[in-house]
């Protein structure tokens, strides 16, 4: 019976179970009851802006995506709450092959979907949580950012974050056959646990409730 | 009598909030207006705007919420969020203004 529960909360979710509760954010493990929310705010114009992919994502290409990386263990996908109420999204991906928790470099990634709280101070709180867990326990050594240039605003928002900008960018073709091809240019990021230390401490004196 | 205290009082909290925010922004007092908003300008970013926190905390001795934080994102709103803290500003100095132009 309790192995029927257990195995219906993995089909449902997730692999990872953990919630992460930190910088008066909770990030919670996605359900795939969440898809359709998720969905909604990735098609959002505002939203997928600054996003490499552009392509509008219908219900079937969600629940097969999801279907597909829920047990990759390479990978986490997280909702984002502040006091109980879902904002945003974020994920984590190891950059180097291995599975979370072995692996030493992990691509971090994240949106606030709340019209009330983007570019706020309060964007900063999730990815201070995200990068927390995974210098303190997942033990990786590097996060891993890429951005597209014209995103003037998240260039400025890693850097806030501790993040150091790489000498060279990268070039990374985007589209498909449908849609045609477009070549576009990330900034590269990396950051370090002292680093991330060094600009968690500015943030903390805000992190009151 | 009183109705002059709280003129000098409401006068000193328009200047001091003046004051907080363009010490933590680093700008001219005189850029400083109602419709002023977070990001609008280079200088109110979120490195400013935890500055301007600890500035207004500091002038007024008092502490910000999360969500008051999170919303202060204009010189207005940052008037209404302090007034709920017992703050008082531009209906007072609208009757100081009234006074001073009453008659002599």
């Amino acid at each position: 019976m309790s192995t029927a529960i257990a195995d219906s909360k993995q089909a449902d979710g997730m692999w990872h179970q953990q919630h992460i509760s930190e910088f008066s954010v909770e990030l919670r493990p996605l359900q795939r009851q969440q898809l359709e929310l998720l969905r909604q705010w990735r098609n959002d114009p505002a939203i997928a802006a600054p996003m490499l992919q552009q392509q509008l994502i219908s219900a079937e290409m969600q629940q097969q995506w999801f279907t597909r990386i829920q047990n990759d263990k390479r990978q986490a996908q997280f909702v984002i709450y502040y006091k109980d109420e879902a904002i945003g999204a974020c994920n984590l991906k190891s950059a180097d092959g291995l599975e979370l928790g072995q692996s030493q470099t992990i691509e971090a990634g994240f949106y606030l979907a709340h019209p009330r709280f983007r570019g706020t101070l309060l964007a900063f709180f999730p990815a201070l949580a995200l990068n927390q867990y995974c210098f303190g326990r997942l033990n990786c050594k590097t996060l891993l950012a890429q951005v597209k240039l014209s995103n003037s605003a998240a260039l400025r928002f890693n850097e806030k974050l501790g993040y150091q900008r790489q000498p060279d960018n990268v070039m990374v073709q985007t589209g498909n056959e449908l849609t045609g091809f477009d070549n576009v240019e990330l900034a590269v990021f990396t950051l370090n646990n002292e680093h991330h230390q060094q600009a968690a401490a500015t943030f903390i004196p805000f992190i009151r409730n | 009598m009183t109705a002059a205290k709280h003129t000098d009082l409401q006068i000193s909290n328009t200047g001091r909030l003046k004051h907080a925010f363009a010490t933590a922004l680093a700008i001219d007092v005189a850029r400083i207006s109602d419709d002023l908003a977070y990001n609008s300008i280079a200088e109110w970013d979120s490195t400013a705007h935890m500055l301007l926190i600890a500035e207004l905390e500091n002038c007024f001795n008092l502490m910000l919420d999360t969500d008051d934080i999170i919303d202060m994102s204009s010189v207005q709103m940052a008037k209404t969020i302090l007034s709920k803290h017992g703050v008082v500003f531009d209906v007072v100095f609208d009757h100081a203004t009234t006074n001073q132009t009453g008659p002599a």
